[in-house]
């Protein structure tokens, strides 16, 4: 007991703190500084080395023209898979949390697709979108359309892949709005039909506010997922063609590990890693002030 | 649905007949029929298990019943939503809204009926007033404590202005102290209203001092519809024998003897012309006195709890609880003489537990 008392308090914390502090400054606090630092300089080649330029990287950011087409192509994408993966959660949720036979059949089928890997999925979907023998080419030919090139067209290869990430998302996203509404007391539906209130009336005055910060956690976590998620590019379509399907991180690899260009990928990084954190500062600031927590 | 003029906001009358609801292969209640006068005050009492929450919830119509028919007012209400049945209801957690103020709690269904907003502030306005939640109306549930958040729970009754109030052991989750004078304000508000009252307890002490007539339900089945006074005076089974008072009525089987009934078998007979067989005896702890000349009795231990002295008396080879004024000085190992009055006296029916007015006991 003697000799513990006699070493100083503060040196147990820190050897306490050590493990976990030496992997998150090697693997993320100083990337993410020397990230920031690497975005003012130029690429060392070779026996150049790196000069410091600046802000001219973020220059050439904006007469970039790959970097605004896959920065609109992520803003289309976010677009097309947040509210709707969120919204068929919602609604897959509500609906497995009723009274129906094969409730559990029904649940686990909807959370399916979440633990498949995506590289697995992206290989499934590839096979759908196949032009000539593909299901979707079979499903549709009987209303006249076939010899569509999904993945290959620019008009619909996003979409496309917008398709198949709400496939793969909702069914992770209905399980914490599954949780939410478990913990929903039933009197509190109950009070409000005995007032008069239709299903319809509890859901938007008591269940959907009651479910705002699943909502909230729900959306950063897609916002997130939309810039993340980019296992399939590299199996569907390498971003292509002409860029139409390539998103934000997809073209950070690129730059960085086809181009060799670090310094411009690192720009690139910095501006993801601001736009994140922007969403994530808005949904929070926006939606926490409208929020009810217990 | 047109909602009920001032005049109609007193309370109205309900019938319950043959009401039953199977749940699976349990029948939670079982063919139970009731009069509930219009204003009255009535508990449904039993214990947990007994069917009562689920009696409750269908007259509120929460659920549906599996066979006999309900009538408010005259008007067969089994087949209608809750919202049509013009009651308002109490639940137990109080089911606050926890996302909206006190206020929008309490006018919460006046809002879903768009009833007008001079008309929702000064209901608003009676009910803060009656309860006491004037300044609490912007604060969330959250923000009260459990006796402010059963008032709210009130307020929201108060303000539909149904003839008909539904309460589901609302007191449960308050301490002793509050539960007293919450207790004493409900009754006071039920009165004041002059509304229907339907009340669901597992309390005695609640139903005895709230009730105009008490519903007490074993398994199902009603066992007792009767005033607290007579439930306690005249029990009309061995369960309901068991389960008023506090502590319970003492339960002795009788055996035959020459000329009447005695303790035990073979003893002398203490309760002339009474049958013996097959009889329990049933008698108050209350009601027995310690008197020269009454039956001879040891004390085995004692209970002192201020007022009352309650002993356990060791009497003709069995036991019963004597309960005796707090100054009284008995101690365990005493002998003590009890006396029975007759006119105290309850007999059952040991196999079927029903109440046998026909033995009078002559002594």
């Amino acid at each position: 007991m003697t000799r513990i008392s006699r070493t100083p308090q503060w040196l147990y914390g820190w050897l306490l703190l050590l493990p976990s502090a030496v992997l998150l400054i090697a693997f993320t606090h100083y990337p993410i500084v020397r990230t920031l630092y690497n975005s003012f300089f130029t690429t060392p080649r070779g026996r150049i080395p790196a000069r410091f330029i600046g802000l001219e990287n973020y220059q050439a950011l904006l007469h970039d023209e790959i970097f605004l087409r896959v920065l609109v192509n992520n803003f289309l994408f976010a677009l097309g898979t947040i509210p709707a993966s969120v919204g068929l959660a919602l609604l897959m949720a509500v609906w497995v949390n009723g009274t129906l036979p094969g409730r559990a059949l029904a649940r686990t089928s909807f959370f399916t697709p979440t633990v498949l890997p995506m590289v697995a999925v992206a290989n499934i979907w590839l096979f759908f979108y196949t032009p000539q023998v593909g299901i979707l080419e079979k499903m549709l030919a009987p209303f006249g359309i076939h010899g569509v090139n999904w993945l290959g067209d620019p008009s619909t290869v996003l979409w496309c892949l917008a398709v198949m990430a709400v496939w793969k998302e909702a069914g992770f996203f209905m399980i914490f709005y599954l949780a939410a509404l478990q913990g929903v007391p039933p009197d509190l539906t109950e009070a409000a039909r005995i007032e008069g209130a239709g299903r319809w009336y509890c859901f938007r005055r008591i269940t959907w506010p009651l479910l705002m910060p699943t909502t909230i956690f729900v959306l950063l976590n897609a916002t997130i997922n939309c810039f993340k998620l980019v296992d399939h590019l590299f199996i569907m379509t390498k971003g292509g063609p002409d860029n139409a399907s390539s998103l934000l991180l997809y073209y950070i690899y690129e730059t960085a590990f086809a181009y060799w260009d670090t310094a411009y990928a690192s720009t690139l990084t910095v501006v993801l890693l601001g736009l994140l954190a922007l969403t994530a500062l808005v949904q929070f600031l926006y939606l926490e002030r409208r929020a009810h927590y217990r | 649905m047109s909602e009920p003029s001032a005049s109609e906001c007193r309370g109205v009358g309900i019938s319950l007949r043959s009401v039953t609801k199977i749940f699976g292969a349990f029948t939670a209640v079982n063919d139970v029929s009731l009069d509930i006068a219009p204003g009255e005050f009535l508990v449904i009492l039993g214990p947990s298990g007994c069917g009562k929450s689920t009696l409750l919830r269908l007259v509120a119509g929460l659920e549906s019943v599996t066979s006999g028919s309900m009538l408010m007012g005259g008007a067969d209400i089994t087949a209608l939503p809750p919202a049509d049945r013009r009651l308002s209801m109490v639940f137990q957690s109080y089911a606050l809204f926890p996302h909206l103020s006190v206020r929008e709690n309490i006018v919460f269904g006046l809002r879903l009926r768009k009833r007008g907003a001079q008309e929702v502030a000064e209901r608003l306005e009676i009910a803060s007033r009656l309860l006491g939640l004037g300044e609490l109306l912007d604060r969330k549930p959250s923000e009260l404590s459990g006796g402010q958040q059963q008032r709210v729970a009130l307020g929201r009754a108060i303000v539909s202005k149904k003839p008909v109030c539904l309460m589901d052991e609302p007191l449960s989750n308050l301490d002793a102290k509050l539960r007293n004078s919450m207790r004493r304000e409900i009754h006071a508000l039920q009165r004041t209203l002059g509304i229907t009252m339907i009340y669901v307890t597992h309390d005695q002490v609640e139903a005895m001092t709230m009730a105009d007539r008490v519903a007490l339900l074993d398994g199902g089945r009603l066992v007792q519809h009767a005033t607290p006074a007579e439930l306690y005076s005249r029990p009309q089974t061995v369960f309901a024998a068991r389960f008023i008072g506090t502590p319970p009525m003492n339960l002795v089987p009788l055996h035959e003897a020459e000329g009447g009934a005695a303790l035990e078998p073979g003893g002398a007979v203490v309760l002339p012309g009474v049958p013996g067989k097959g009889v329990l005896l049933g008698v108050r702890p209350e009601d027995i006195v310690l008197a020269p000349g009454g039956l001879p009795a040891r004390v085995l231990d004692t209970e002192f709890l201020g007022a009352d002295l309650l002993a356990r008396c060791a009497l003709a080879g069995g036991e019963v609880l004597v309960r005796l004024p707090g100054k009284r000085e008995v101690a365990g190992g005493d002998g003590v003489r009890l006396v029975l009055p007759p006119q105290a006296l309850h007999f059952f029916d040991a196999a079927s537990g029903r109440r046998r007015d026909d033995i009078l006991c002559g002594a």
